[in-house]
Parts: structure tokens; C-alpha cells; sequence
């Protein structure tokens, strides 16, 4: 049994049923629209984005599904991951944009411990520079934050 | 570069530590919103430096109106050396009013000679925080307290200075009366004043070792919020009719009692009254009881004042007489140690085959004569059937002959076959039947649910074997792939193989002793073993070799544990 998807520069893709409802998102739609040919549109998901995502659900298709908030809250990141995460910053944001539209948890939670992992030790400056955040902060304001979270440095 | 949604920066920042949030802090003012309560949620203070700048910078918040000790919900001081005075103290409270748990010890009273060492205690031990005027903090804080433990001498000054007042603990659920020395003692005073300030109090311990005192009975009210009593320590010579009766009276709504007995100096047995209201009537009292824990193993003659205060005839009527007059699902009964009982046989065997068919955990330890029946079922059948009596709701079994059995071996795979559901299995001071032989009759067991196994000082011994034999765990793995704790405490074998290369423990405790009956047994480690090689049982003739172990202990055959991988050419590396 096998799902057809279609991403968002129209590349065919065809994968396992069960690859594909790794995706709440798909799941859900396969479960309204029934057995049907056509293929699921996901106007959102660039075919190289959606090649790595398919990826990372065939590697995880035996995963047990974990509603341990302990588990999930764990930090580390296992060693397949780790590479599969080894991509310029814009693709891994772009993962994690799809991983969120697809409504994947577990990669949605990988994409996000691996930006957490890249936030620590770095300067507000940096961090803005990685996310290309404008500090809309008047320096009084920066000032007054930096006063007030004094007992929290250097540690 | 394209933005990410602000669910996922909270996402991103609920993933990255605490102490690394502060650079966060001023990205921007969208970061700044998010990071803040993740921040602010929990606090870790280490040293008194911290604690002062801490204080300096919420002072310094409420000033500038952002209020960010409102966020504070659990603090922790992880250094005895920061102190405060009342005043700091006051302002810390009221500074962080939202603190749902903070680590905080109070000492209420300090005799000079330090002898005086208690200390409330909430969550963990803690700092030494207000040494002064404990009444204005008691008063403050009180509310806050919701687990109590402290020695009964303290209780007692506490009370003798006030502190301990109506419903000052109007939150707590759980009191501790700890082990005293024998100057001071828990009497029914002290219980009722301690009822009164704790008045939603459900888990209640204290020990029996005096007199109970006296209380005026018509004014005593029920507390029946209190569904645990744990007598962890009862003196039976102190015991009387009106503890029976104050529990009876004063604990309608128990639903879990727990007695351990303490030892009685043999000479002031006799003297001891056999009280108008035993232990049985006031279990038998209780409708609402599901768990009852009895130890008696530090009894060490059957004609003590234990018995008597229990009555144990009354209480084995009440547990096995149909129909049922209590709705217990855990009972767990210690008879005393002594091999030599012979006046109280019927006893040992306090609850029957269809009582523990109806259970769901279930712990004794020492048989004899008239308990035959459950050795029976587990020993290693010769030619009979299957078992015939089946406990379907046991989850929890645990057993000890007391090596009194010696020549009975304890067939594990027979016993799990009539506890279908059981999920955790101890066994001490048995023999049990090294390789599951024979099976012929087992065969409609391939699949067993249970997670935890516990072997203690056990002996393995075939049929017309002195022992100890080879023990070959792998069958029993096999059919129970659920097995995750696995703790073989010295234990006799032979060898000792389990090969299942693609389980999983996530607990294995093993230590076993050698044939020479003095030292440890060297044991071999194989884990993520990628061969299907049958483990070597000449070079390394005790082994266990699975997929992983998260936490392995070896205890004292340490030493000698490989953690390798078992290589194709058949070499260790």
C-alpha cells in the first residue's frame, strides 16, 4: 500500500502508507479522502525538503510512539539524527517549518533540540544573527533586562 | 532567510537549558516574552553571592514595575551557607508570592548543646534558613508545609511551645513520626493535637513504643481524610486496648495499614494482658482497607505478646472465612523467623488459595507444614498436569521459604504459568530448578508479561541433584520479553548463562558466589553483540549476553566484567 505526494515544485514522490502517516497531517487527510490515487498535495514542502523528511520517517518507521514528557523534554539527540541534522541552517529551518505543517512530532522535537543545542554558549548578538532577528529593543530597555537577570550571569 | 512561527522559538527555547536562556533574554522583544517565564520558572541558588544578587535584582524589578518574581515557582538553595534574617526573609516571600515548592529547613528549637537537631523539612534537606523566632515564621509559613517528618521529641517541644496550633498545617498530607529515643514516646495527646493542626492529613507513620495516655474519649472526632497508617515500629509490650481503640475510632476511612513488629525482651511476655480489643477486630473494623502489610519476622517465639495483641486465629478467619468481608487486593504477611514454631502451624498459612487468587499482590515469607499447597504448586511437577489452581490477578508475588525447604526446588516456569498477569516475581532463600526441566508439559507457555524478577540467596538444584547446577536463564528471557529488571542477589550456581542477544534490560544486578561457597563468581558482559555465535561456555563459562543494559551492576564480581563485543573471528577485543 502506497501513497503518492506531491510537493510544492510538483516532484511525484510515492512512499510505504506507513511512511507517509508518520505525518498526522497526512494521516488524517488519508483517513477523509479514503483509497484514492490521486496524489496528496503539500503546497508548503519543497521536493528537497520533502525527500529528507521521507527519509528521516523511513529511518523512524519502528519508532514506539513516546507521550513521555519526561522522554521528549530529554535533550540528547541519537547519533543518526545528529547526521541526518547536518545541514546548512536554512534547510534545517526549512525541515523544521515542514516537520510542523506535517504535523511530525518526534522530528518537529529533533529540529528544535538541534537550534536549542546551536543557541548554547552564543551572545544575543549572535543569536540574532543566526535567526535574523531585528533587536527591537531600545538600549534602556536591553539595559534594564541586562539589571534585572544580573544574578544569573556567569555561571 | 525566512522567520520561524513564535510556536516554534517556544519550542526551541523550552529545549535549551536554563542558565543558557539569559542571553535569549534580550534578543528582541518577542524572545524577551518568550524566554522570561521559562527563565524565571524554576530557580537554582548556589551560593550566598547568588542568593544577594538575586534578592538585589527582584527588588530592583518590582521598582521598574516588571514584577518578574511573580514567575518564580520553585526555588532551590543548594548551599548551607546562605542565611537569612526574619526581615530577608519576609521580603523573599513576598517578592516571589507564586513559589509552589521551595527546599527550605526551619529549626524550630536549638538546645545549646546541639542535641536538639530536628528540623522541618519540606522537599529535601536544606540550608539553614531562620534560626530566630520560629513562631512568626511557623505562623507565616505553615500553610506551605505539605510533608512533615520529625522526631516525636521534637513534636513534643514544638507542642509544650505552641507552635503547633489548629489547622496551621492546613495543607499538609503527609506526617512522619520518626524513631525516638525511648525518653519520649508518640502517646494519643500529641497524636490529637497533631490531628488538629494537620486537619487534611492522609498518610500518617508513627511508632507504638509506650503507653498511649490518657485522652478524653467523648470528645474525639474521626479524621477521615487519613487513608495510610504505617506502624513502622509496635512494641507489643506497650501495647493496650485503647490504641486499638483510638485507631478504630479515630481512622474509619483506612484503606492501607501497615505494622512491623518489634522484638520483646522475652521475660516481660508474660506479664503483658491480652487486650479486650485486638489488632484482628480493629483490621476487621476497617470496610474500606485494600492493603495490608504484617511483619512480624523479628517475633522470636510464638507465645509473644505479638500474638496475642494480634490474633492471628481471628484475623486468618476473617481473610479466608466466604463470604469475603473485605475487599483486600494487597496483603503481604512476615512470620516471625524461628524455625522451631510448632504450636502455631495454622498461622503460617494465613491466607488461603482462593484469598490469593483474589489479589493482586501478595508477599510472604516462611512456610510450613500446612502451607505445602504453594510449594506444591511451584516445585517441579514429575509427571502431573498443568497447575490447577490459577492466581489471575496476582501482579505482585513474593515469596521466602526460608531455605526450610531445601529439598523442594521452585520451578519459575510452573509458577509464572499460574500467575498469567504477574508483572514482578522475588524469590528468596529457595532452590529452584537451574534449566526449566522438564518442559514437556509447558509447552502452552511462550509468552509471560513479567517485567521484574528478584533471585536472593538462591540455590540452583536439579531433581536428585545436591546442587548447585548450571542455571540457563535464556528460555525464561525468551518468553518474557517485557523483562526489564533482573537482580540476582548471591545466588549458588554452577554456571550461569543467559544468551539473548537482542533483549533489552534497562536494570541487571547480578552477583553470584563461587563454588568454594566464599568469593564472587567471575562474570562475562557481552552487549550489542552483532554475531549469532553461540557464546562460548568453556572459555567464559558465566555469561550474559543481551542488546543493552542502561544500568548494570556487578557488584562484588565488578572487577572482572567485560563490556565487549563477541567479534567473528571469535577473539575477544
Amino acid at each position: 500500500m502506497s501513497v503518492r505526494l506531491l510537493s510544492s515544485d510538483s516532484e511525484d514522490f510515492t512512499v510505504a502508507k506507513e511512511v507517509a502517516e508518520r505525518s498526522m497531517l497526512i494521516k488524517n487527510m488519508l483517513e477523509d479522502v479514503g483509497d484514492n490515487d490521486n496524489p496528496i498535495p503539500l503546497p508548503n514542502v519543497t521536493a528537497k525538503i520533502l525527500r529528507k523528511v521521507i527519509e528521516w520517517c523511513e529511518h523512524h518507521l519502528g519508532d514506539p510512539v513516546t507521550n513521555d514528557e519526561n522522554e521528549r523534554r530529554n535533550t540528547e539527540i541519537d547519533e543518526w539524527d545528529q547526521k541526518f541534522m547536518e545541514v546548512d541552517q536554512e534547510t534545517l529551518f526549512d525541515i523544521i517549518l515542514a516537520a510542523n505543517y506535517l504535523d511530525i512530532k518526534p522530528l518537529l522535537d529533533v529540529g528544535c533540540k538541534t537550534v536549542a543545542n546551536m543557541i548554547k554558549g552564543k551572545t544575543a548578538e549572535e543569536i540574532r544573527k543566526i535567526f535574523n532577528i531585528v533587536n527591537d529593543l531600545t538600549p534602556e530597555e536591553e539595559a534594564q533586562i541586562r539589571k534585572e537577570n544580573e544574578w544569573a550571569e556567569d555561571r | 532567510m525566512l522567520k520561524l512561527p513564535n510556536e516554534i522559538v517556544q519550542l526551541i527555547l523550552s529545549y535549551t537549558p536554563r542558565e543558557k536562556l539569559v542571553a535569549c533574554l534580550v534578543v528582541n522583544r518577542l524572545w524577551h516574552s518568550i524566554a522570561l517565564p521559562l527563565f524565571y520558572h524554576w530557580i537554582d541558588l548556589d551560593t550566598p553571592k547568588r542568593y544577594e544578587v538575586f534578592l538585589r535584582c527582584l527588588l530592583y524589578s518590582k521598582v521598574n514595575k516588571s514584577f518578574v518574581g511573580n514567575l518564580v515557582e520553585h526555588l532551590r538553595f543548594h548551599s548551607p551557607d546562605i542565611r537569612f534574617t526574619h526581615e530577608e526573609f519576609a521580603q523573599l516571600v513576598e517578592l516571589t508570592p507564586n513559589v509552589l515548592t521551595c527546599n527550605y529547613t526551619v529549626p524550630v528549637y536549638k538546645k545549646h548543646n546541639q542535641r536538639f537537631t530536628n528540623r522541618w523539612k519540606k522537599l529535601t534537606r536544606l540550608p539553614k534558613w531562620h534560626e530566630d523566632d520560629p513562631e512568626r515564621l511557623m505562623s507565616s509559613l505553615g500553610h506551605q508545609f505539605t510533608h512533615i517528618a520529625a522526631k516525636s521529641i521534637f513534636l513534643h517541644v514544638a507542642c509544650s511551645f505552641a507552635l503547633i496550633k489548629a489547622d496551621r498545617f492546613c495543607n499538609l498530607t503527609t506526617l512522619e513520626i520518626q524513631k525516638d529515643s525511648c525518653t519520649s514516646h508518640t502517646g494519643l495527646s500529641l497524636l490529637e493535637t497533631l490531628h488538629r493542626a494537620c486537619p487534611n492529613m492522609t498518610t500518617l507513620s508513627f511508632h507504638i513504643t509506650g503507653q498511649p495516655g490518657y485522652l478524653d474519649w467523648d470528645a474525639l472526632l474521626p479524621a477521615p481524610s487519613l487513608t495510610s497508617l504505617i506502624i513502622p515500629n509496635l512494641n507489643a509490650a506497650a501495647y493496650s486496648s485503647d490504641w486499638s481503640k483510638y485507631i478504630q475510632l479515630k481512622y474509619p476511612h483506612l484503606m492501607h495499614f501497615s505494622i512491623n513488629f518489634s522484638a520483646v525482651n522475652i521475660h516481660t511476655v508474660a506479664t503483658i494482658p491480652i487486650p479486650a480489643i485486638t489488632l484482628s477486630s480493629v483490621i476487621a473494623s476497617m470496610t474500606r482497607l485494600v492493603s495490608l502489610h504484617l511483619d512480624l519476622e523479628l517475633i522470636s517465639n510464638t507465645s509473644a505478646a505479638a500474638f496475642k495483641i494480634l490474633d492471628p486465629v481471628s484475623l486468618q478467619r476473617w481473610l479466608n472465612d466466604e463470604p469475603r468481608q473485605h475487599s483486600l487486593s494487597s496483603f503481604s504477611w512476615h512470620c516471625p523467623g524461628n524455625r522451631h514454631f510448632t504450636n502455631f502451624d495454622s498461622t503460617y498459612t494465613m491466607a488461603g488459595p482462593t484469598t490469593i487468587g483474589q489479589l493482586r499482590s501478595f508477599r510472604q515469607s516462611a512456610f510450613h507444614g500446612s502451607d505445602e499447597w504453594l510449594l506444591d504448586l511451584m516445585y517441579v511437577p514429575l509427571q502431573e498436569p498443568g497447575p490447577v489452581i490459577t492466581f489471575s490477578r496476582l501482579v505482585t508475588f513474593y515469596i521466602d521459604p526460608g531455605m526450610r525447604n531445601g529439598n523442594r526446588r521452585i520451578n519459575v516456569l510452573k509458577l509464572l504459568q499460574s500467575a498469567p498477569a504477574l508483572l514482578n516475581l522475588t524469590l528468596r532463600n529457595c532452590s529452584i530448578d537451574g534449566d526449566q526441566d522438564p518442559l514437556e508439559n509447558l509447552d502452552t507457555l511462550h509468552y509471560h508479561p513479567l517485567q521484574t524478577l528478584h533471585l536472593c540467596r538462591i540455590i540452583v538444584c536439579k531433581a536428585h541433584s545436591d546442587g548447585p547446577d548450571p542455571l540457563d536463564m535464556t528460555r525464561l528471557v525468551n518468553i518474557c520479553p517485557h523483562l526489564d529488571q533482573l537482580m540476582l542477589h548471591e545466588c549458588r550456581c554452577q554456571t550461569f548463562l543467559l544468551d539473548s542477544p537482542q533483549h533489552t534490560f534497562s536494570r541487571v544486578s547480578v552477583s553470584i558466589i563461587h563454588l568454594d561457597g566464599t568469593s564472587y563468581t567471575k562474570l562475562t558482559l557481552v552487549l550489542d553483540d552483532d554475531t549469532n555465535a553461540p557464546v562460548s561456555n568453556s572459555l567464559f563459562p558465566n555469561v550474559i549476553r543481551c542488546k543493552s543494559v542502561d544500568h548494570f551492576d556487578g557488584g562484588k564480581c565488578m572487577d572482572t566484567i567485560f563490556h565487549r563485543r563477541w567479534s567473528p573471528d571469535k577473539k575477544w577485543y
